[in-house]
């Protein structure tokens, strides 16, 4: 019984759980209400993307296009876009009527609503309280109060067309002797005076010149009498004769034997819309024309591995009958062409031709001379340039002590005499010609001393010091374009004698110092440097003497009284006090001597002085006057001008013309390439042997060189990095047989993004250096990476006048867009521009690029003359916002 | 007593029995119906398309799709609805009789039969209807597909 019910009850159990399945099944089977449902949000979604404003039937829409509510942009956007922007501009009204009157034909199907970011667009009067389906689709470009579309600038930096360039013409080193001609080559085709930004020529000319362009004049221009340094030359007057293709630039000359150019170059500027690539892998130097006595150093830069050298050489002579001249030609220190007694000749030497050459060894800057022998050369000339020197004398009470016993001496001894019957005793002093002469009652006259004792023969600090300050300032103002003038100083300044060229008033003036008070080395040089007033034109120069450390601080310039000081703060203010001048480009140098200095007060001095060079330092005073001897030679060589001339001679006469050095050579660096912007780079001048700049880290180099204003002397040292790049004694100890760079070429790849070294030394023969010379200049042309940069959406775009600094301190200005008019000013250092602005956004993102360092000055030396921003505009971009999720809801 | 506890199993087996019985036919039933929907919403599916190609006309069709740029194009409807029932069978691929309207619209019906068939919609009890929103001529229209057999 137990057994059966058990059976029973199971079987109904089973009997539930089967009936369950099927009802459950059943009612999945059967729900096809909610798949519909699902189906018509799809539908709606769809229909609602797929019908444009502009091709809508619906009435209100047709209105809405024909009184312009719907703007011409939004034509082609959906309804579902239509209605999004809507809502993004706050007019949900709008368009919960777009939507009711679009959707008029199926309102009546299902209970429907729409949302966007779930606020409720539209819900139909069929709506019911439970969500059965939902379909969503994004939307891009719109946010709630956002702006739906607006302007986008996309801005990248290009070579531009109608850029400013430059076409340079080089004179080298020394071009003589006579007119010379050089060819600034290849004007563009549409170049016209009045795309002549400037044209000019800088150059050391020893005599007045007239320069003809093309058989232009463009007058006469008058050389500062026996003055070498570069001079500057407008020759705008004759911008109309330029013409397209190259160029004749001529500098005639009256008296021949000073008719040379040291150094410079020919510039003009222009505006271009040509696009000029420079070949790769081949070079071609051309000599300066020569109308008179060729005379010529200079060199040529092979810019990577020389492959293959050409030399054409055309020239012609008049020589007396009596003459047998050798022109030669030479390639660093080979002699690669001897054409003796030739009168007229067309020679060209091929690589056969020059297998006396190392072509291994001619990467980089070769030195070229070309010239004649068998002509009387006249030696040297020497011609002075103005320079200003002060010397800054100590005379504290430390230069009254014994110096030196170089005659003539000063001997003192005590003298014992009578009075009546007492006796007294007095100090007799007087000059001697030795040591042993001061003896005795050597000095004579009154009292008359019946005993002497205490003899001391020596010539006192400060003695010494004024004879060799005065030995300086004749030796010094032996140039006729020099003045000195002197400071001498103690406790503070004591006396002052403003630059002169009166030798007298100078050694009257020296003469009158006395020692006595402390030591303010920083009050004598702030007083000296104010007497410069003509830095940027004349040399200058400061020695500085001390026989002890500085005992008195100065506040800075302008400060010669001084004040009592610490040890290390009175050093420090020498130190400061010199550097000052140093970066005003006075040369200062400073003289230690005497055995009261400490090494720190010797080390101050070392560093008082622009640079180690310049520095001497003795415990013995009878070096005093072999260091004042060696800083005038140093004035002296640098404030004259000495080079090698020819006497031409009777009736004589060589001319040479359209010669070049053609070359080939597999480069160190390409050209810009794509997604690469070339620009150059040109580094602020620099006077001082080394210089130290900084390359971008996204700037490649391409080839660069030196510009090395030698003068007198030869540019006998480049180095970059530690790298030597040009050695003259490599080829000769005797310099005057080699060629003188004034362009010295720079590897490519000795160059590193971020700080650089370069080194420039200028000498007359092996350890015979002469400093450095002024004015240089590194020139690098170069690729550099700058990705165009997009600004997001913004409402307006109006544009900016920049003002960006660099890290020279200069100020780029450029507006941008280039058509930009109106008065609003954006800094790029400060971050000060619109950001509702896509120019001004863009604008900052390039510039940004630019500045590597991150210190709100760009890196790269930008000039608007060969870089322009290029520009592009887009209106009515959508906005990036979102995306925003538009619903459709079906109710029941 | 064995008796009494043999036929108390075999009235619940019986009963059994007959559930079963009753749940076979009943499903039987709604999966007919069911198979029925599948295939209508197949065939709205597939006039909510574009076809193949996109551009298709009666000389290149391989599959029928009524939609441009997402809305009725009034060629390709055109274009199906002048298709005879064969064709218009074998591209659709259904066993049973439809006919297709969009609401409102001026393209007239598309349908499989002769028009002496209209007499099984009116009164057949197996059809079916499904409505589906499309976009048509710039507004918002209801396309209706009725099936039937």
């Amino acid at each position: 019984m137990a057994l059966g019910q058990l059976f029973t009850i199971d079987a109904l159990i089973a009997t539930g759980i089967l009936l369950g399945t099927i009802i459950l099944i059943t009612s999945i089977g059967t729900d096809h209400g909610s798949q519909n449902e699902q189906i018509l949000a799809h539908d709606l979604i769809r229909a609602l993307s797929a019908i444009p404003v502009s091709e809508s039937t619906a009435p209100l829409i047709a209105e809405l296009r024909g009184n312009g509510t719907v703007e011409p942009l939004q034509m082609e956007r959906s309804i579902l876009e239509y209605t999004s922007e809507l809502w993004a501009n706050g007019n949900l009204t709008l368009a919960e009527r777009i939507i009711t009157n679009v959707s008029e034909h199926v309102s009546n199907m299902s209970g429907f609503s729409t949302l966007i970011n779930e606020e409720a667009l539209y819900t139909n009067a069929a709506a019911q309280p439970r969500t059965i389906s939902r379909t969503t689709r994004l939307v891009s470009g719109i946010n709630k109060s956002q702006p739906v579309r607006g302007y986008s600038a996309r801005m990248q930096f290009s070579a531009s067309s109608n850029r400013t360039t430059s076409t340079f013409a080089y004179f080298g080193g020394f071009s003589g002797q006579g007119d010379v001609e050089v060819v600034l080559r290849d004007l563009p085709s549409d170049i016209e005076a009045s795309r002549v930004v400037s044209f000019s020529m800088e150059a050391a000319i020893s005599q007045d010149v007239e320069v003809t362009v093309n058989t232009v004049s463009c007058g006469t221009f008058t050389a500062q009498p026996a003055y070498k340094e570069s001079q500057y030359f407008d020759l705008s007057p004759c911008i109309s004769a330029l013409t397209p293709g190259n160029n004749r630039v001529r500098l005639s000359f009256d008296e021949l034997e000073t008719a040379f150019v040291g150094g410079g170059f020919v510039r003009v500027r222009y505006t271009t819309d040509r696009i000029t690539i420079p070949p790769v892998g081949h070079g071609t130097y051309h000599f300066p024309d020569i109308y008179g006595i060729i005379n010529i150093y200079d060199s040529f830069t092979v810019p990577g591995n020389l492959t293959s050298l050409e030399i054409n050489l055309e020239y012609d002579a008049l020589l007396p009958q009596n003459i047998t001249t050798t022109y030669f030609l030479t390639i660093g220190n080979t002699t690669v062409y001897n054409g003796t007694n030739i009168s007229s000749e067309s020679i060209t030497l091929t690589d056969a031709d020059l297998s006396m050459l190392d072509y291994s060894a001619m990467s980089g800057t070769n030195p070229i001379r070309m010239g004649l022998e068998g002509v009387n050369y006249t030696g040297y000339i020497t011609v002075d340039r103005p320079s200003d020197t002060t010397l800054v004398t100590d005379v504290s009470g430390s230069m009254s002590v014994c110096g030196d016993t170089e005659p003539p001496l000063t001997c003192t001894y005590g003298c014992q005499y009578m009075w009546w019957i007492w006796p007294l005793t007095t100090t007799k002093t007087c000059t001697v010609g030795s040591v042993d002469a001061c003896t005795g009652d050597v000095c004579g006259g009154s009292p008359t001393c019946v005993n002497t004792y205490n003899h001391d023969a020596c010539r006192s600090r400060m003695r010494v010091a004024i004879e060799a300050a005065k030995t300086a300032a004749a030796g010094i103002l032996q140039s006729d374009l020099a003045r000195v003038g002197t400071v001498s100083y103690s406790t503070g300044v004591r006396s002052v004698l403003d630059l002169t060229d009166n030798l007298a008033a100078v050694e009257d003036e020296i003469d009158s110092y006395t020692a006595g008070g402390w030591t303010c080395i920083c009050c004598g040089i702030y007083r000296a440097f104010d007497m410069y007033t003509n830095l940027s034109a004349n040399h200058s120069y400061m020695i500085v003497l001390s026989d002890g450390d500085s005992t008195h601080d100065c506040t800075g310039p302008g400060d010669y009284s001084g004040t009592h000081a610490a040890e290390n703060i009175a050093n420090q203010a020498t130190i400061d006090a010199g550097q000052y001048a140093c970066a005003n480009n006075i040369s200062v140098f400073t003289i230690a001597i005497g055995d009261d200095l400490t090494p720190t007060g010797i080390d101050t001095l070392r560093h008082t002085a622009c640079d180690e060079s310049m520095f001497f330092a003795s415990d013995d005073f009878s070096d005093l006057a072999g260091f004042y001897e060696t800083v005038t030679q140093e004035i002296l060589s640098r404030t004259t001008y000495t080079s090698q001339i020819v006497h031409p001679g009777e009736g004589m006469a060589s001319n040479l013309t359209n010669s070049y050095i053609s070359f080939t050579y597999d480069p160190i660096a390409q050209p810009a390439g794509i997604n690469e912007v070339p620009i150059t780079v040109q580094t602020p001048t620099f006077d001082h042997c080394t210089d130290d700049f900084l390359l971008g880290s996204n700037l490649r180099v391409v080839d660069a060189h030196v510009t090395s204003y030698s003068d007198e002397h030869w540019t006998s040292l480049v180095g970059i990095n530690a790298h030597t790049v040009f050695n003259i004694s490599r080829y000769s100890d005797d310099y005057t047989l080699i060629g003188d760079p004034f362009i010295v070429g720079l590897p490519a790849d000795r160059f590193v993004n971020g700080s650089n070294t370069i080194a420039l030394l200028t000498g007359n023969e092996p350890g015979n250096e002469t400093g450095c010379s002024v004015n240089n200049s590194i020139v690098i042309n170069a690729a550099v990476a700058i990705n165009p940069t997009v600004s997001i959406v913004t409402p307006k775009a109006e544009g900016c006048h920049w003002f960006v600094m660099q890290e020279d301190l200069n100020i780029y200005e450029i507006s941008i867009p280039a058509h930009y008019n109106g008065t609003k000013e954006c800094y790029y250092e400060t971050a000060t521009y619109d950001d509702q602005d896509a120019y001004d956004r863009a604008a900052y993102e390039l510039f940004r690029q630019l500045d590597v360092t991150n210190t709100g000055r760009i890196d790269i030396y930008l000039r608007e003359q060969e870089l322009s921003v290029e520009v592009a505009i887009t209106q009515d971009v959508p906005s990036l916002w979102g995306p925003s999720e538009y619903v459709v809801e079906v109710t029941r | 007593m064995r008796g009494q506890v043999s036929a108390t199993d075999f009235a619940a087996g019986f009963l059994i029995f007959m559930i079963a019985v009753f749940a076979f036919f009943n499903y039987s039933q709604i999966s007919t119906q069911g198979e029925r929907d599948i295939d209508l919403v197949r065939l709205s599916e597939e006039l909510l398309t574009s076809g193949y190609p996109a551009d298709w006309n009666e000389t290149n069709v391989l599959r029928i799709g009524l939609l441009s740029n997402d809305s009725i194009d009034t060629d390709k409807w055109m274009t199906l609805r002048g298709f005879d029932i064969d064709t218009k069978n074998t591209m659709l691929s259904t066993p049973y009789y439809y006919r297709i309207s969009v609401h409102p619209s001026d393209l007239g019906i598309i349908t499989n039969y002769n028009d002496t068939a209209t007499l099984g919609y009116d009164t057949s009890d197996t059809v079916r209807r499904i409505e589906r929103i499309v976009a048509y001529n710039g507004t918002i229209a209801r396309l209706e597909v009725i099936a039937w057999h």
